[in-house]
């Protein structure tokens, strides 16, 4: 693993007009974020997280994405599963790993947990990729904040769990 | 347009604001828009307009009326949507008997507050100060020294940043008086508290909003001019309370002592040694709900727990006010507070194994050792420090002032991108270690709370839990939950 060497981009997807190796997936609705809209994708052999929103400083639409290999998201729904929700003396992870990587086609991907994700003080986690570089700020990693409410109460888990399945199923 | 304004349950005030409007009242605390819950709770619970009257409000305010705007549930959730969004400010107004009073030597004293609006409270009315010379002859009935004066006003957190030191300070005061930027009211002065009961100990169901500790805002000399000896500690939570109750005795004997002084506090921050104390201390307000964990009042866990030593506190017994004195965090006589007493057991097995004393240092190791994978390790050891805090700080206000969200990832770029790539890398690391383990911009690092209780300069040594899945209150049998009553209170 070198973490220093950042991936070409894969290029931006256009919404409405996907190319040949682009597929939606399912959209993820942020209540605190009510006006972004914020898609999952399939490209190529990536899950890509794409988002658009009002960026009050440039007082424009504008979109960035994350692209994860896909071969790292069972590794993802096992962590959630098997780790942080999972009690330690049922083999969870200890307070002390509040930081779970691992590489994956020479890419380090990891999920972090956060005091504060999305609002002050909302529990959750951050899912990054430290070989490629956000869109926007040009610095990697790029990284996917995801409230913990939102993963077990509002399904999102269950959705990247049947994507996981179908991914090692051959069916993605 | 006049001010709005909008009383709570507990004679305290909201004013309710446009984006964009100006603030009338410039001491007030402006709430923060990105938490949900807490705004939730404020529009649903604190302010007692009547739910049909928001609509009125946001006709007033000249916003539009949201397209389902009809059943209380639909109008609470877009009201808070309007807040999150900054298209509604809402701004607290501390009661009158929240700001330090001056006395002027006859049972009353004198309350400043820096504002062009009277208060919205109708309890007292402000003195009419029409000129100079009006207010020469209310700062003359004021028999405290300059420098006592200046010690006052620089307590009152809405004046400090408006008088900068002691020189001319009455002349300055009076001419802020005269120009109606500083009202002043009169209000009687606090007596000595008299004794109270015994200690309350109240069942684990009754639980708690969280108390952070205040971050020390300004560095200045120790002194130790208190002295205390070592005692053996408890060694159960009966113990604890035991002990408590001893402290209540001497305190109304002999009022407050610190158990250590400051020169032993910063011993105690360098050797650590509060982080490997058995029982741990979370001071926090009252609620009756079964599922509050001790870290925040949300439906999971997965969040820091900000708190001290049992040992740190004994002395203040369980006056809330004392303890929130030397806490340096905001005390509100209205409400009612508990103290939780958590037993991590003899190996520290039951609760608290991640625990430290949040300094600079103390966080370097956990801040490479959670994030030193996605940013540069040298970048994250040189964000973790004084120095840079300072940058850090300045950054954290050029972004609220283009009323960008801290907990906003797209905001976050796109204020990254406006600096420098050297520096949009030091402020992502940073940024980071912010939302992850939460130091903000605020964060002074060395490990104290700064105290208001007067007799040291340092509080408390404080300890930052971070614990990844923490249980209800009401299912951890390790821990004993105190009724906090003021000594005013029989």
């Amino acid at each position: 693993m070198n973490q220093k060497i950042i991936a070409q981009p894969l290029g931006s997807i256009d919404p409405a007009s996907l190319k040949i190796d682009e597929c939606y997936l399912f959209s993820v609705n942020y209540e605190m974020f009510a006006d972004n809209n914020v898609r999952v994708y399939k490209k190529g052999s990536y899950l890509v997280v794409h988002t658009v929103y009002w960026s009050k400083i440039k007082k424009a639409w504008r979109c960035d994405q994350e692209e994860f290999p896909l071969a790292a998201l069972p590794w993802i729904v096992d962590r959630f599963e098997n780790s942080f929700f999972k009690p330690q003396d049922q083999g969870g992870a200890s307070d002390f790993e509040r930081s779970l990587r691992k590489e994956f086609n020479g890419e380090l991907i990891g999920i972090n947990t956060m005091a504060h994700c999305c609002a002050e003080n909302l529990p959750g986690f951050n899912i990054w990729n430290a070989n490629r570089a956000s869109y926007i700020s040009e610095i990697p990693p790029q990284q996917w904040d995801i409230p913990r409410s939102m993963l077990l109460e509002q399904g999102l888990l269950a959705q990247l769990k049947e994507l996981a399945d179908k991914y090692q199923a051959g069916q993605l | 347009m006049f001010p709005l304004y909008i009383p709570t349950h507990f004679s305290e005030h909201y004013q309710v604001l446009v984006a964009g409007g100006a603030e009338m009242f410039p001491s007030g605390e402006v709430v923060s828009t990105t938490d949900a819950a807490r705004l939730f709770s404020i529009v649903t619970h604190e302010l007692t307009i009547p739910v049909e009257q928001w609509r009125g409000v946001l006709m007033r305010l000249g916003i539009s009326i949201p397209a389902h705007f009809f059943h209380a549930a639909d109008i609470y959730h877009e009201v808070v949507k309007l807040c999150l969004r900054g298209q509604l400010r809402l701004v607290k107004i501390p009661r009158l008997e929240q700001f330090s009073v001056i006395a002027a030597g006859d049972g009353w004293g004198y309350c400043f507050m820096r504002s062009s609006q009277p208060h919205p409270s109708l309890s007292y009315l402000s003195i009419n100060i029409a000129s100079v010379k009006d207010a020469d002859v209310i700062l003359n009935k004021i028999k405290s020294t300059d420098k006592e004066l200046y010690r006052s006003i620089h307590n009152n957190p809405s004046l400090a940043g408006l008088l900068k030191d002691e020189s001319n300070i009455r002349a300055r005061l009076a001419e802020l008086l005269a120009n109606k930027e500083v009202q002043v009211y009169k209000v009687p002065v606090r007596g000595a508290a008299p004794t109270v009961k015994a200690v309350e100990y109240l069942p684990a169901t009754a639980a708690d909003k969280p108390v952070p500790l205040a971050p020390e805002t300004k560095a200045s000399p120790a002194v130790t001019n208190a002295t205390s000896t070592e005692q053996p500690g408890p060694k159960s939570l009966a113990d604890c309370a035991q002990c408590l109750g001893d402290a209540r005795k001497k305190l109304d004997a002999e009022g407050y002592t610190a158990k250590y002084t400051d020169a032993q506090q910063l011993q105690k921050v360098q050797e650590g040694a509060v982080s490997k104390e058995r029982f741990l201390v979370s001071f926090q307000t009252k609620s009756t709900n079964p599922d509050t964990k001790l870290a925040f009042e949300r439906d999971s866990g997965l969040a820091p727990v900000w708190a001290t030593s049992f040992d740190q506190l004994e002395n203040a017994d369980t006056d809330p006010q004392l303890i929130a004195d030397i806490l340096g965090t905001p005390y509100d006589p209205s409400k009612e507070y508990v103290l939780h007493i958590i037993d991590r057991g003899e190996t520290f097995n039951q609760f608290g194994q991640n625990t430290l004393i949040p300094t600079w240092d103390n966080m370097q190791e956990p801040t490479q050792k959670y994030l030193g994978g996605k940013h540069d390790p040298a970048v994250l050891a040189e964000v973790m420090t004084p120095e840079y805090q300072r940058q850090y700080t300045k950054d954290i206000e050029q972004y609220h002032a283009v009323d960008l969200n801290e907990f906003d990832k797209n905001d976050q770029k796109d204020y990254a991108e406006t600096l420098s790539t050297k520096d949009r890398e030091k402020f992502l690391a940073r940024h980071n270690v912010r939302t992850e383990i939460g130091a903000n911009s605020e964060f002074t690092g060395n490990g104290l709370t700064q105290s208001r209780e007067g007799s040291t300069h340092y509080g408390v040594v404080e300890t930052l839990t971070l614990e990844n899945n923490p249980p209800s209150i009401t299912k951890m049998s390790n821990v004993k939950t105190i009724a906090l009553k003021p000594r005013g209170l029989v």
